[in-house]
């Protein structure tokens, strides 16, 4: 009677050792891939969602376009220049073409490339909403620390009652009502602002105020709560044992604690800044996106509403891409849902 | 000092360095003109871009107002409405034909001289089929041909049917330079005429600059660019937020804007700020006459038309800043002036309305709405939304109509939604808008003719025989005799219940230290006068 061996009809898996260690090698390449990719199919369903919801606006931004003099033959030119007398789904094809080889089109009514006019318009809209978000961070970030600092322990109730009650105030007005006031105080009433345009820094102050308040108010709760739970960790009470200056109590080891729920706060603020332009921009015909699409919607200017709507679209996705990555950076325990 | 009060010093002085460093605007304006700004900037907003300003291509309101400051007329339009010397310094009517005699300094704004056979070829241009220019629709609606003697300095167009008012329709077409004309596209943002500004830049959906020409003196009765005030630049910005061009305006930071909204009441008040009026049509009932559509019953219309309280909806119209509108014509100078509707338009009767409709078999349900053979009658109204007296103004007569049984769906639509509607779908019963036009036969084409369907702009699918014989017969007499037959074809609309003038308005310019006049509907660029 022979001996009956077994052999294995291949090569042997790698052990389950191995894989893990090859994940762990490169976390990072797989970690960012994911992002990468999530961002791709997002941008690809905001581009159809754009497109879809434009031609749902009732209206023919031809006629609108060219008046009611236009005669119809003129008309019936200028929707057949524009590709609107092809189907749909036609028309949705050579959209996606163009978005991919950055031609988004021309406006119906002014003709210009969309393209190059948001090339102008949107970097205006980014002079608002950037400086807004430094100045939201750096109001939120101290206030918000300050007042836990003297609120802790049940301390400070007068104090925590101010800072409840008014930045809860001044989350709740929506910025737009909140350029409104500021241009019917510092323009009408004080004539200290210019009351529209881009015009020397002087014209950034309102707007800018306006974007700032609200956003400032809601991060500096959102710091204040952070700050509370930070401050009563054991590490804390360590670092406050061994008699550490308060500066660099705060900023070594109670700020880089508390910045995790802080910037993915921070980011959403600075997305809903770049979206919450659009009606400040109007209030104070700030030569931005803003302005661009409003007029836009109420035309049915199609090219240029869904041209504004990408970008606006992409800058937001773009933005919560970068602060998942930099999450992962500065809290490792958030890329493990990467890694799986 | 302690440490919490330098932060707040710094801001202070921040704001204050800030606020030195902009446009802030003069602390307060006063009543009375100041002494002329020598070579000042003019600045006006407009609501939105027009894009192009190529004249041919378009003769929507924005596109106008923009191209006026770089295209003249033949002629003007005087305060009595006549006309007056222009690029023409004199005319001849004779016949179905007009001579204008062009005066001999007027040039392009790249020095060359205008000559009467640019003319020609400019009203050759638009009327080749291939360039589809609205203007001959709107201008010169005959068939006609075109003549020039460059020695003699003479243009002559010939209407191939007689036409009274080819004086003033073809005097009012702007004179593109041949520049222009030779290649189109180059006019789309830039200027190629002979009129007292030249575009110099222009900034897709924020602006455009204009720039003086020294040496214009060939404008409406003699006006040049000489005179004390005249800018030596201007700037038309697009701010569509009515709101925020007022504040501009009570700061000092534009010169005007045209403001149609709440914001007048304010602007009213403001010391230092002038008002120039634009009177218009407001509020105007016209009712869908095609077949299968209810009011192609003319009995319904008259009941309809019984229902209208005019001076109840006029006042809401036009937020009690109008009158009620006695003719159809309401731009000033108005042509035929007088009242057009007493004595022909339906009067207000309620108890008239209900037995019309009694008669015609519509009997009233519980719910008020009146019924006939299952179905109810409920009408579509359709307005454009922007101003909130309309809508207003539209849910009174939803009211009035109401009360004698008529139900109605009122439908609020954007400005491209209500052409759509209009001008392809043709699905409402009643429109609520208003036509402006300068003279009476530019309206003929929206009350009679063709539909949009068959290349026209009767949208009401209005036929009235008794209107378009009367208003043949008014633009082939002479302008000076045409008045009684346009007011006898008006008349014609409203006792059939075609049309309902509502409300006269007023679309206002509003200035901050500077002046204007206006024709028509828009500002004339060589009346505006800074002052400092």
């Amino acid at each position: 009677m022979s001996a009956t061996t077994l052999e294995p009809a291949g090569p042997l898996p790698a052990p389950a050792v191995d894989r893990a260690a090859r994940r762990t090698r490169r976390p990072w390449v797989r970690f960012v891939a994911s992002r990468v990719l999530r961002l791709v199919v997002s941008l690809l369903v905001l581009v159809t969602a754009t497109f879809v919801m434009v031609h749902l606006i009732p209206g023919d931004p031809v006629q609108a376009a060219l008046g009611e003099q236009a005669t119809p033959q003129l008309v019936e030119l200028r929707r057949h220049e524009l590709g609107l007398d092809q189907p749909l789904p036609l028309q949705y094809v050579h959209y996606l073409r163009g978005v991919v080889t950055g031609d988004l089109g021309s406006s119906i009514v002014t003709e210009a490339p969309v393209a190059d006019l948001l090339g102008t318009r949107f970097p205006n809209t980014l002079r608002l909403a950037l400086p807004a978000f430094v100045l939201v961070i750096l109001i939120a970030l101290p206030l918000g620390l300050l007042t836990a600092v003297r609120t802790r322990g049940g301390r400070g109730r007068v104090t925590r009652g101010v800072f409840v009650n008014v930045t809860g105030f001044f989350n709740s007005v929506p910025d737009y009502v909140m350029a409104t006031v500021l241009s019917v105080i510092f323009v009408v009433g004080l004539r200290l602002f210019p009351a529209a345009g881009l015009s020397g820094p002087s014209s950034y102050v309102l707007p800018v105020a306006a974007l700032v308040v609200g956003p400032a108010a809601s991060l500096s709760r959102i710091v204040r709560v952070e700050a509370l739970k930070v401050l009563d960790t054991e590490y804390v009470r360590a670092a406050k044992s061994r008699r550490l200056p308060r500066r660099l109590l705060y900023l070594r080891h109670v700020l880089p604690n508390m910045m995790t729920a802080s910037l993915t706060f921070g980011a959403m603020i600075l997305s809903g800044l770049v979206a919450g332009t659009v009606l400040v921009e109007n209030v104070f015909g700030w030569p931005g996106v803003g302005t661009v699409i409003s007029q836009a919607v109420i035309q049915k200017d199609f090219p240029l509403v869904q041209g504004v709507l990408l970008v606006l679209g992409a800058a937001v996705l773009l933005l919560n891409m970068l602060v998942d990555v930099m999450l992962g950076v500065l809290d490792p325990r958030s890329r493990i849902g990467g890694l799986e | 000092m302690k440490r919490t009060t330098l932060p707040a010093l710094a801001a202070a002085s921040l704001l204050t360095l800030l606020a030195a460093c902009g446009g802030g605007g003069d602390a307060g304006g006063t009543t009375s003109q100041g002494a002329p700004q020598v070579d000042g900037t003019f600045t006006m907003n407009l609501g939105s871009d027009p894009g192009s300003v190529n004249p041919y291509k378009s003769t929507g309101g924005i596109n106008r107002q923009v191209y006026a400051f770089a295209y003249d007329t033949l002629v003007g339009r005087g305060a009595d409405g006549n006309a007056v010397p222009q690029l023409a310094t004199s005319w001849e009517v004779k016949g179905d034909s007009v001579t204008y005699t062009l005066g001999q300094a007027a040039t392009c704004d790249d020095g060359q001289k205008l000559k009467p056979s640019d003319i020609e070829a400019d009203f050759n241009y638009i009327k080749d089929p291939k360039t589809l220019s609205p203007w001959v629709a709107l201008s010169v609606p005959v068939d006609y041909t075109v003549s020039s003697d460059d020695t003699a300095g003479t243009f002559t167009i010939t209407s191939k049917k007689p036409f009274g008012s080819l004086l003033q329709g073809a005097g009012a077409v702007p004179i593109v330079c041949p520049a222009g004309l030779k290649d189109p596209d180059s006019i789309e943002h830039a200027s190629a005429g002979t009129g007292p500004f030249k575009i110099t830049n222009y900034v897709s959906g924020d602006h455009y600059e204009f720039e003086r020409r020294d040496g214009y003196t060939w404008g409406p009765a003699g006006a040049s660019t000489s005179t004390p005030g005249v800018p030596k630049k201007v700037s038309i910005a697009f701010v569509a937020n009515e709101s925020t061009m007022a504040n501009q305006l009570v700061s000092g930071q534009i010169n005007a804007a045209q403001i149609t909204g709440p914001d007048r009441a304010r602007l009213d008040k403001t010391p230092g700020v002038q008002r120039f009026d634009v009177p218009v049509i407001v509020g105007e009932i016209n009712f869908n006459e095609a077949a299968g559509r209810l009011f192609n019953d003319e009995q319904l219309r008259q009941a309809a038309a019984s229902s209208v309280n005019r001076d109840d909806l006029a006042p809401v119209s036009t937020a009690n800043q109008g009158t009620l509108a006695t003719n159809l014509i309401a731009e000033a100078p108005v042509a035929c002036p007088g009242d057009e509707t007493t004595g022909a338009l339906p009067t207000f009767d309620v108890a008239k309305a209900s037995s019309i409709l009694d008669a015609a078999g519509w009997t009233k349900g519980a719910d008020g709405t009146r019924t006939k053979d299952g179905k109810a009658l409920t009408v579509k109204v359709i307005y454009q939304t922007g101003a909130p007296q309309t809508a207003s103004a539209v849910e009174l007569l939803g009211q009035q109509l109401k009360a004698a049984g008529i139900g109605s769906d009122l439908v609020g639509l954007t400005n491209a939604a209500f052409l759509e509607s209009l001008y392809t779908t043709a699905d409402f019963d009643i429109f609520y808008s208003a036509i402006n036009v300068e003279f009476p036969y530019m309206a003929t084409t929206f009350f009679g003719g063709a539909t949009p369907a068959d290349g026209g702009r009767n949208s009401g699918d209005i036929r009235n025989p008794q209107f378009e014989e009367l208003s043949a017969q008014a633009a082939a007499a002479p302008a000076d005799e045409a008045c009684p037959l346009w007011t006898k074809a008006h008349q014609e609309l409203f006792k059939r219940a075609d049309v309902i003038p509502v409300s006269n308005g007023d679309r206002p310019f509003y200035t901050a230290k500077a002046t204007l006049q206006t024709v028509g509907l828009f500002a004339v660029p060589t009346s505006i006068r800074l002052s400092q």
